[in-house]
């Protein structure tokens, strides 16, 4: 066996780089956004100038980024690799922490909480706290590679799902009958009273949306930086204990016990799509990175990759065991839980894959909840009896944002990441299906422009009314502002309601009647001179 | 001034000779022509005014106009006493004021008259002449030429009219210098400008045209007048103002273009930079660079700094190295002999030191990180696979091998390498120790490069003695032609196995013998970690075996040789084995077993990977076609080796040529091993095995058992793993394996009454493909491979089920289900293998129709499925048993319907309303009529056909367990805009100049700054002046015209653009 040590050691930058990489182009091509403008042919040739210039920086940029790729992103991704006749997903666990570095090794264990039943679990975004709710009211969150508890409660309530907020400082827990928010110090600091019955928890970090759906099946999406309802819709399709998040697009992806899946988008009271995924209830559901693939599991056994650009089926997969969790890591892994066993797959969603990348079982219990850790190796499941991590070489991103999310990050960073969040927080309403499409020509149909006219049409009538009305009292005086004079006045100033109509008309009737006066106006070749007064000069 | 005035207001009547003089332009002139004045009347007498005896004479002044004149004139001239200077008009043309007053009376009169013959005349002769024929009240006709004049007089008037005017004209010519034409502004000779010869106007014309006695008078002015003639000519006349004054604009106007445009490459420059940064241009003064700078150009000014330099010039003092300088002199001067001396060595030392640091610190420099080493053999391994991808590229090869030419070409002429040159020997017979380091290092090099192309050459010419023994051997084969396609095509197979079956031979051979006499070595001292001793000695160790081996290898080949029995004999029944080789084997087989059974222990990895080891030199030698003793464990005739090696994924061969291999036809006379010695071992272990499948409750899928038999075999079954009982599926599977190894042996002993030897072997008897030839392409048949082989277009049984069958340890439970597939025994034997087939056999079950048919069911068969009892999978024909009890499970809720009804009313909602004429009874019809109006009718098709296109339309017209919704997003449409704005005119450039987000999180720092600088800077408190002209920043600006090179600001101070920063 091989592990391919992931590196992260610092690397050192020579002083100078005279030569240019052989290959630079084509690594540029990688921070390329889209194809290269074609000024050519703008007729406005100011225009095209501003859009060389444009394009010039643009180019420019994906330079500069490939150029820097190489330094800024020393890290690669591990993985395991076998030799022979092995096979990766033969390796057990305390084999592949025996061969991982001692730092890694440290991040597999198992927390044995039998009494408080399976445990629903959340890393922050930088993926240094994880928050864990066990079903019987046991609430904690932890530095959990430091080994440090940070807080721990005990709600002595069902608690079905918890999630943080943007950052380690605030989370949410789904419990009996609300939602609640507490801070850190494990002080509950909101009572929602609007989630009611919420079974799961999503939160939106770019928009501060706190999303739940629950066993009424109404689809909630709460502000939590205003603290307004945002949106909710009603799903009508039942109660609802599947979702998550598309972290591209930030739709979200319920799962419904009719087989079908539908994303959700606060502007709209109806999903943006459907999908018939299952011929059972959806049992799981996960999304990945890019938002590119879906993946679905029911009840039927079956385990389905869905494209979530085309909205196409990619394929599926066959189960025995039901696969009841799901998760997919930032590097495209896919983790499959079914009672107490685990299988991650690797490029498992863009092509078939033929054999799972690793297995593990958990030591006891059934599995409730799957997370991988952001940029880390690490995989949790929480289950009936407690929390164990697994180490899975190349799950995680080997290189971190910290305008992003920073694992290393003190007290002061946090307070400044999180005012620079809120800061470019996005409007709800920029929740829409394909965000590529914000910024760009939106071809109105035909309907909402008619409605749009009309309603314009509308308000000028009633203006105009309204103007009319106030004008009508009138007072009797003689001279230059007299009544009428004054009516004449104003009305001159008024911008009358049929104006439009009649301006429209006498083009119209320009429009005819120039031709028809130009036939009339030539002067006839045998017409006398002496008519030639009649005929307008210079229309010949 | 009196004088002036008379002049003036006698003028009038006078005729013009002075006023001649003074004004040749005069406009109003040629009304007073006397010529002119005389043809209009010839009774009245013109000169009334001015007596024949009249002379105009000088007079002076104070006489010219006395009291008594003005007593006497004064009411005619109207001007009395009291008028005065200020009254009268200034200059002499103010006399002329009359006649232009008379003009004002009658030319309207005259116009009216006939205006159209009017403007013809002006044309003709100027306004003048025809404000005067207008005064007489004439015809009009008369021209300047007197001979016209006169012929039209007579026309008009009659000869005697003529008759009397003619000698009066004569005689005021007489009296009258001439001229061609009357004078006026407008007829000026018009080419006067263009070349002036023979038509300006010049003294001798003048003189021309006096009478001889008047010339005469002039005596000797006559001389010099024509003297001035021939001298010079008369200044041009000044051309019309309003020519000049359009000359002078043109010439302005020139001059300004030429002046603006200078401005011009600025002007756009500026226009077309991004940003515009106004300084306050202080930044370009010049500063001092440093103090010693200061110092340097220090000269003093007053007195004091001039006393003081002379001190310090005195003392020595003047810079800081004379200082220095005196210093240590100072210091020297003090010290004694000895300390002078320790001081110089330690100062030696010091300097020693330094240079050994900086030799040091230079080869520290040199050294890279692990990282930089590692971004370089990243760089180069990218560069290699570049390359690697780029050497289809013929271009590039044939480049390369330009070059490679070149290089060798050089190398001929200069033959470096040989260092035969003048310099090298010259170099060599100087000595090594006398070189210096780089004529040291150029000499090795050369040495270095000879060598180099000796090992070179050495090595191909190995390389083509043995691809020429390739190519005698396929030229050999590949004469035989000119029979039947059916025996070409048998006797190319058989060649083709010959072939390399004797090449194999041949090559062992080699191998052996080389092995045997030592010269596969590698010469020279071994290195690194092979120096060490114990690597030493196990080398040793190895070799010896080896040696051994290849003994053994080649006895056989020779044995072998000497029984080379005709390739159709040789049947699979009986075979002989020497008493080494059974006890080889049994050895092999208990070693196997013993491996079996530790199958999940831990401890059994050495033993596995050294069995491992072993197995796979089996296996090599095998396929090198040496029947050596290690092939009696894996003996070629033995179906399931081939098996065995696919499992464990050794063989890399063809399967074609693995088929070849396993083929007992094709024995060559090698010794076939029977496993009847280990009959007894391999017959109680299936035994047993088979017991317990029997026991076990489980039906084991045989793709999952076959799949954990890799389990078993690399020691590592997943066992304990599976709730589902794995214990039974792991003896099933160990079993079924040997059966595999050993079906001799359970065809001897065994008495399983499932045993399907006879039968397999009847339908395939050699183990080759079976092909069934195929009318038409009907797709994939299950158990068949469709393929176009050298037998034409069939089916051939797939490739992967080609195993036999495992009859004796086939799961009693499995077998029934076996019969429900195709009933052609080559098909069972297929299915017997897998089993996995059987969902696509009954294809009627099949109940994905409905939902998406992306799931490619039993496309990928890959040799493991993971293996797990429990868990997830690709999707698989095996496991349409499952999804049919789900379907099953499932079937009370029509899912699919429901979606569908959904997704109807759904898209009914969204579709945009056609609005449909309805029938209501009594309206748009006549009572009574029976048929729908064609209007209706019309009207509905065209409703029809517009819903249509609009759920055609539809996103999700063509998915059909997909609905998009496309209600209007009213609430996000502010974040678009419904049409392109201005000054684009295409909404695809509009929305691909949108794509390139210009934040801090997307781009790199100064790209980043480059997208959102503001239009304009301006430093604090700099004056944003009026431009100013900068040469070099114009040139520059002219130069750079393309959008990649122009700078990104464009920097302006105190109004001069700067030309060199960027």
């Amino acid at each position: 066996m091989v592990m391919a040590q992931a590196n992260d050691e610092p690397v050192s930058q020579p002083r100078k780089r005279q030569k240019v990489d052989p290959d630079l182009t084509a690594r540029i091509t990688k921070f390329r956004r889209g194809d290269p403008l074609a000024t050519s042919k703008i007729p406005d040739r100011k225009l095209k100038g501003t859009l060389r210039y444009q394009e010039r920086l643009a180019n420019e940029a994906a330079e500069l980024a490939a150029k820097a790729d190489d330094w800024l992103l020393p890290s690669t991704a591990g993985g395991l690799e076998a030799e022979g006749m092995e096979r990766t997903w033969r390796f057990k666990q305390d084999e592949v922490v025996q061969a991982a570095e001692v730092g890694a090794a440290r991040k597999v264990f198992d927390l044995s909480l039998t009494e408080l039943g399976p445990y629903s679990l959340d890393f922050t975004r930088s993926g240094r706290f994880l928050a864990l709710a066990g079903r019987k009211g046991h609430l904690a969150v932890m530095d959990w590679q430091r080994g440090k508890l940070v807080t721990e409660i005990q709600v002595k309530e069902t608690t079905r799902d918890i999630q943080f907020l943007h950052n380690e400082s605030f989370f949410a827990t789904a419990q009996r009958k609300y939602a609640y928010i507490y801070d850190r110090n494990g002080v509950e600091v909101h009572c929602l009273r609007d989630h009611v019955e919420a079974s799961c928890l999503e939160f939106l970090p770019h928009h501060f949306l706190l999303c739940s759906v629950g066993r009424p099946g109404v689809l909630r999406y709460q502000d939590t930086s205003t603290g307004q309802t945002a949106a909710a819709h009603r799903t009508r399709l039942g109660p609802c204990s599947v979702m998550r998040q598309n972290p591209w697009n930030a739709v979200l992806c319920l799962g419904h016990a009719n087989g079908t899946a539908t994303l959700w988008a606060p502007n709209m009271p109806t999903p943006l799509v459907r999908l018939l995924c299952h011929r059972g209830p959806i049992k799981a559901l996960a999304v990945d990175t890019d938002g590119r693939n879906m993946v679905t599991a029911g009840a039927d056994g079956q385990v389905r990759v869905w494209d979530l650009r085309m909205l196409r089926p990619r394929h599926a997969y066959f189960s025995r065991a039901t696969p009841d969790r799901l998760d997919i890591s930032q590097r495209g892994l896919l983790a499959v839980g079914a009672a107490r066993s685990i299988q991650v797959w690797q490029g498992a969603l863009e092509h078939k894959a033929n054999s799972p990348y690793m297995r593990h079982d958990v030591f006891s219990g059934r599995l409730s909840s799957l997370a991988f850790c952001p940029y880390e190796d690490v995989l949790a499941a929480g289950h009936s009896d407690g929390l164990s991590t697994m180490l899975v070489p190349g799950a995680g991103e080997p290189n971190y944002d910290s305008r992003v999310a920073d694992p290393f990050q003190g007290r002061n960073a946090r307070r400044e990441q999180e005012v620079a969040q809120l800061l470019d927080k996005l409007q709800p309403d920029m929740i829409v299906l394909d965000p590529t499409t914000i910024g760009q020509v939106r071809k109105e149909p035909q309907q909402v422009q008619e409605e749009a006219k009309m309603a314009a049409l509308v308000a000028q009538r009633t203006e105009s009314r309204a103007a009319l009305e106030k004008q009508a009292e009138k007072k009797k005086m003689k001279g230059k502002n007299k009544p009428s004079k004054r009516h004449r006045k104003k009305q001159y100033t008024i911008i009358e309601e049929h104006k439009d109509d009649v301006r429209m008309r006498t083009q119209k009737d320009q429009k005819l009647g120039k031709t028809a006066a130009v036939a009339e106006d030539v002067m006839p070749a045998d017409a006398p001179r002496a008519l030639a007064a009649f005929y307008q000069k210079g229309r010949q | 001034m009196s004088k002036k005035r008379k002049q003036g207001q006698l003028g009038a009547r006078l005729p013009r000779k002075a006023s001649k003089q003074t004004d040749v332009y005069e406009a109003e002139e040629a009304n007073d022509d006397e010529s002119n004045l005389r043809r209009f009347d010839a009774v009245e007498n013109y000169e009334y005014e001015t007596p024949s005896e009249f002379e105009d004479e000088e007079i002076d002044e104070d006489l010219a106009f006395t009291a008594e004149d003005e007593q006497q004139f004064g009411s005619i001239i109207g001007g009395s006493a009291a008028s005065d200077g200020e009254e009268a008009s200034p200059d002499a043309e103010g006399g002329f004021e009359e006649l232009p007053e008379s003009d004002d009376e009658e030319l309207p009169t005259s116009e009216a008259a006939d205006p159209l013959d009017q403007e013809s005349r002006e044309d003709i002769e100027g306004p003048a002449a025809a404000d005067h024929e207008s005064v007489g009240g004439r015809s009009a006709d008369e021209l300047e030429d007197d001979e016209a004049y006169n012929a039209m007089i007579q026309a008009v008037q009659g000869e005697a009219a003529a008759a009397t005017r003619a000698p009066q004209q004569q005689r005021r010519r007489e009296s009258v210098a001439t001229e061609a034409c009357p004078e006026s502004e407008y007829n000026v000779p018009l080419d006067s400008h263009a070349d002036g010869e023979g038509h300006e106007l010049d003294i001798r014309d003048m003189l021309r045209s006096l009478r001889p006695e008047q010339r005469s008078r002039m005596g000797p002015n006559r001389k010099r007048l024509e003297g001035l003639s021939k001298k010079g000519k008369a200044v041009a006349a000044p051309l019309p103002t309003l020519i000049r004054q359009r000359q002078e604009r043109k010439a302005g106007y020139e001059d300004r273009v030429e002046d603006i445009a200078k401005w011009q490459p600025i002007i756009k420059a500026n226009r077309e930079a991004p940003t515009l940064t106004f300084t306050t241009g202080q930044e370009r003064a010049a500063k001092p660079g440093s103090v010693a700078a200061l110092a340097a150009t220090f000269t003093p000014d007053n007195k004091m700094e001039a006393e003081i330099a002379a001190v310090l010039e005195k003392a020595g003092a003047t810079s800081s190295k004379q200082v220095e300088q005196s210093e240590s002199a100072a210091a020297l001067k003090a010290m004694s002999a000895d300390e002078a001396k320790e001081r110089q060595n330690r100062l030696a030392k010091m300097r020693s030191l330094l240079l050994h640091h900086e030799a040091k610190a230079r080869r520290l420099k040199a050294i890279k990180s692990k990282s930089f080493h590692r971004q370089a053999n990243r760089a180069a391994k990218r560069k290699a696979a570049k390359e690697a991808g780029a050497e289809g590229d013929e271009e590039v090869m044939r480049g390369m091998e330009e070059e490679a030419e070149f290089r060798r070409a050089q190398e001929r002429l200069t033959m470096k390498h040989r260092n035969s040159s003048k310099w090298a020997k010259h170099a060599l017979r100087r000595g090594a120790h006398l070189l210096d380091s780089s004529t040291k290092s150029a000499v090795n090099e050369q040495l270095r490069l000879g060598q180099e192309l000796k090992q070179k050459a050495e090595r191909v010419e190995g390389a083509s003695s043995s691809s020429d023994e390739d190519e005698g051997l396929a030229s050999s084969t590949s004469g035989s032609d000119g029979e039947t396609a059916e025996g070409i095509r048998a006797d190319r197979r058989e060649a083709r196995a010959e072939r390399r079956r004797k090449a194999a031979d041949a090559r062992t051979r080699r191998a052996a013998t080389s092995m045997l006499d030592g010269s596969d070595e590698p010469d020279g001292e071994q290195k690194g970690l092979f120096s060490l001793p114990f690597m030493k000695r196990a080398m040793e160790k190895r070799k010896l075996e080896a040696q051994q081996e290849a003994q053994e290898v080649l006895r056989e080949l020779d044995a072998e040789e000497g029984q080379e029995q005709p390739p159709s004999a040789a049947p699979s029944g009986r075979m002989s084995f020497t008493a080494a080789a059974s006890s080889q084997a049994a050895q092999e087989v208990t070693d196997l077993r013993q491996h079996l059974q530790h199958a999940d222990g831990s401890d059994a990895e050495e033993d596995q990977d050294a069995k491992h080891e072993r197995l796979k030199a089996a296996a090599a030698e095998d396929a090198a076609g040496a029947s050596s003793a290690a092939q009696a464990a894996l003996p070629d005739s033995l179906p399931g080796s081939a098996n065995l090696a696919d499992l464990l994924g050794w063989d890399d061969e063809t399967p074609d040529k693995a088929h070849v291999r396993s083929k007992p036809a094709s024995g060559k006379g090698r010794k076939q091993k029977s496993k009847a010695a280990q009959g007894d071992s391999g017959a109680t272990k299936a035994r047993k095995a088979q017991e317990d499948v029997q026991h076990s409750s489980v039906v084991a899928e045989p793709s999952r058992a076959e799949a954990s038999a890799v389990g078993c075999l690399s020691g590592e079954a997943p066992a304990g793993r599976d709730p589902v009982s794995m214990d039974g599926v792991l003896a099933r599977v160990a079993a079924a394996q040997r059966s595999r190894l050993f079906p001799a042996a359970n065809g001897t002993s065994s008495h399983d009454p499932l045993q399907q030897q006879p039968t397999a072997a009847g339908s395939a008897p050699n183990g080759s493909l079976d092909f069934i030839q195929a009318p038409q392409f009907s797709g994939s048949k299950p158990g068949y491979a469709f393929s176009k082989g050298p037998q034409g277009l069939g089916y051939y049984t797939e490739s992967s089920q080609l195993r036999p069958a495992q009859p004796s340890l086939q799961p009693t439970t499995s077998a029934p289900q076996h019969k429900d597939g195709l009933g052609n025994g080559v098909a069972a034997q297929a299915k017997g293998g897998k089993g996995k087939r059987r969902g696509m056999a009954n294809g009627a079950l099949q109940h994905d129709k409905g939902l998406p048919s992306a799931v490619d069911e039993g496309g990928s068969s890959g040799e493991e499925d993971g293996g797990l009892a429990g868990a997830m999978a690709p999707m698989k024909g095996a496991e349409m048993s499952q999804r049919e009890l789900v379907a099953q499970a499932f079937a009370g809720d029509d899912v699919e319907a429901d979606f569908q009804q959904m997704k109807d009313a759904e898209v009914a909602e969204e579709v945009p309303k056609v609005e449909e004429p309805s029938m209501l009874p009594g309206w748009g019809t006549w009572a009574g009529q029976q048929r729908e109006p064609k209007w209706m009718r019309d009207a509905r098709v065209k409703a029809q056909k517009e819903k249509d296109a609009a759920l055609k339309a539809r996103k999700d017209a063509k998915l059909k367990a997909v609905v998009v919704s496309e209600r209007w997003d009213k609430r996000a449409a502010k974040y678009g805009t419904p049409d392109v704005p201005f000054p684009f005119h295409s909404r695809a450039i509009y929305d691909q100049s949108m794509r390139q987000p210009i934040g801090k999180d997307y781009n790199p720092t100064s790209s980043y700054r480059d997208m959102t600088r503001p239009p304009v800077l301006k430093e604090a408190g700099s004056i944003i002046q009026p431009i100013q002209f900068s040469r070099s920043y114009a040139e520059q600006s002219k130069e750079r015209g393309a959008v990649s090179k122009r700078r990104k600001t464009a920097v302006v101070s105190g109004g001069v653009p700067a030309a060199g920063r960027r």
